[in-house]
């Protein structure tokens, strides 16, 4: 009788404790959110009172100058413009470099030309700064003009 | 243990099992139960979110005003919360459940529907030049040319309103006064802060910054260069190649845009430019380029070594000059931008204004 009693004891112990083990899963299943849409990431949204950091122009290879700066020649734009073609055709695939030089080669009597044309425009800049050297315009137009000039003697 | 007693146990031992199998399938039917109503609830909201955000998009068209606090729909309701103008943000609640949705309203302004549009003038000059022009050129003053030019126009207005050639910058340092450098400033502010920190350049200088090819610049959504004064805060560009095929970025600048193209040839990608100070484009060999322009005052093309193509818009507030010597220039029209397709940073330009072509853009859900 009392061997009866204790497996009744110990069948009444283990069904207790899978009850109440199933209700708690149960619940627990019952906690599970659940995501009814895909969440989309924020963006292009501004928030108010957002601090701008700024940027360092150096960090993306940009160079700063004076506006008109007569102190920058021909020579400063000729070092800076070989080192950013070298920094650029090593950015470049074979497929790259090839299609620049299909560009140049579409038409090269154009293309010497066209250079000769950066000299002429070189000349008419310096012709109005010997007569009025404050001129700003024309500084400006030399300084753009020296990268240009730099920039065809590096082209491919 | 007799016969009896096993019974009863196996007895027990079922009926057991089946209790924890009902008492299993009774707690996840409830939870189903939830779930579904949850679903329904959260479905609902969105819904009304989604009536919330046509409805604000249809009284911004309409120039009606928002309606404050929250309005009932169906059984549900939404709120409307259009302080950030352009951006709208709408919330959506349904029996405790809550939906947020947000877009632009975008009013692309009407000069976007022309290849050229000139608020002054538009002169030609130079010698053995030829441009030819497709679709749209509007002129709010006159156009001249001088002789050894020849030119061909697809369709050329001039005399029009300067509703449909210029943009204005909307009064965004809210000092009452629209359209003056301030506001310019603010624009370019809220441009870089519409994308993250690694998609923005921002930079303070008052001189000139020059842009050559870099690795660090691709996949830049804005890059803007900000003086203090006007004629400050210049830009060249050098190299257009630098960037990645399909890249889109903007450069906003407070002084005048220099853009020289030595050789650009990632036709696929597209560089916008948005100045306070002067535009001036010098391609030195062929260029075909996409490209977005806008300045607030002159555009000055100094094409004397190109012999390519330009697609997209360009808009001057003031005066466009084509000085174009031995150059064959083309000028093709691009309508993504007409159609909302708007290069990054360009939704705050337009700003106030009851003209232009409406668009619901960055539509997402938060």
């Amino acid at each position: 009788m009392k061997k009866q009693q204790f497996i009744i004891t110990v069948l009444f112990v283990f069904t207790a404790v899978i009850i109440i083990a199933s209700i708690y899963q149960a619940k627990g299943i019952g906690r599970v959110s659940v995501t009814v849409a895909p969440q989309p990431q924020k963006a292009g949204i501004v928030l108010e009172n957002q601090e701008l950091a700024v940027s360092q122009p150096e960090d993306y290879g940009m160079v700063v100058t004076d506006n008109g700066d007569l102190s920058i020649n021909q020579e400063y734009w000729d070092g800076i413009i070989s080192e950013k073609v070298k920094q650029f055709k090593s950015q470049l695939s074979e497929q790259d470099i090839k299609k620049v030089r299909e560009k140049i080669a579409e038409d090269p009597a154009k293309t010497q030309e066209k250079l000769k044309q950066i000299e002429q425009e070189v000349k008419k800049c310096q012709a109005v700064l010997d007569k009025d050297p404050d001129n700003q315009e024309a500084r400006e137009k030399l300084q753009n003009l020296f990268i240009i000039r730099s920039i065809g003697k590096e082209l491919p | 243990m007799n016969n009896r007693s096993a019974v009863l146990i196996l007895s027990y031992m079922v009926i057991s099992v089946l209790t924890i199998l009902g008492a299993a399938f009774f707690t996840g039917s409830i939870s189903e139960s939830r779930t579904a109503k949850h679903y329904c609830d959260s479905t609902r909201a969105f819904w009304a979110a989604e009536a919330g955000l046509a409805e604000a998009y249809q009284n911004w068209i309409n120039g009606n005003a928002q309606p404050a606090g929250q309005v009932d729909f169906g059984s549900g309701a939404y709120s409307i919360d259009s302080s950030n103008m352009p951006d709208v943000e709408v919330s959506g609640t349904f029996s405790g459940a809550q939906r947020n949705v947000r877009a632009s309203f975008v009013r692309v302004p009407l000069a976007f529907d022309n290849t050229l549009s000139v608020g002054r003038n538009l002169s030609l000059s130079g010698l053995l030049a030829r441009i030819e022009v497709y679709d749209k050129t509007r002129i709010s003053g006159a156009y001249s040319k001088s002789l050894g030019t020849s030119d061909w126009f697809e369709d050329k207005q001039v005399g029009v309103s300067q509703d449909n050639t210029t943009i204005r910058i909307p009064d965004y340092n809210n000092n009452g006064v629209s359209d003056e450098f301030g506001d310019f400033v603010q624009f370019g502010r809220k441009a870089v802060q519409d994308y993250s920190a690694d998609e923005i350049v921002y930079i303070q200088n008052n001189g000139t910054v020059n842009i050559f090819p870099n690795q660090a610049l691709v996949g830049k959504k804005v890059i803007f260069v900000e003086g203090a004064a006007p004629g400050q805060g210049n830009v060249n560009i050098f190299f257009d190649a630098t960037w990645q095929d399909n890249q889109d970025i903007t450069v906003i600048a407070t002084g005048t845009v220099s853009y020289v193209q030595p050789l650009q040839f990632q036709s696929n990608a597209r560089l916008s430019t948005f100045s306070w100070g002067d535009y001036n484009e010098a391609a030195i060999f062929r260029s075909e380029h996409e490209s977005v322009v806008y300045t607030h005052e002159d555009a000055n093309f100094i094409d004397i070594l190109d012999w390519g193509s330009t697609t997209g818009n360009i808009i001057a507030n003031r005066d466009v000059s084509l000085r174009e010597v031995l150059t064959y220039e083309k000028y093709f029209f691009s309508d993504r931008a007409r159609n909302g397709d708007l290069p990054p940073g360009l939704k705050w330009l337009p700003g106030a204004g009851t003209t232009g072509f409406t668009h619901l853009a960055d539509w997402e859900e938060d």
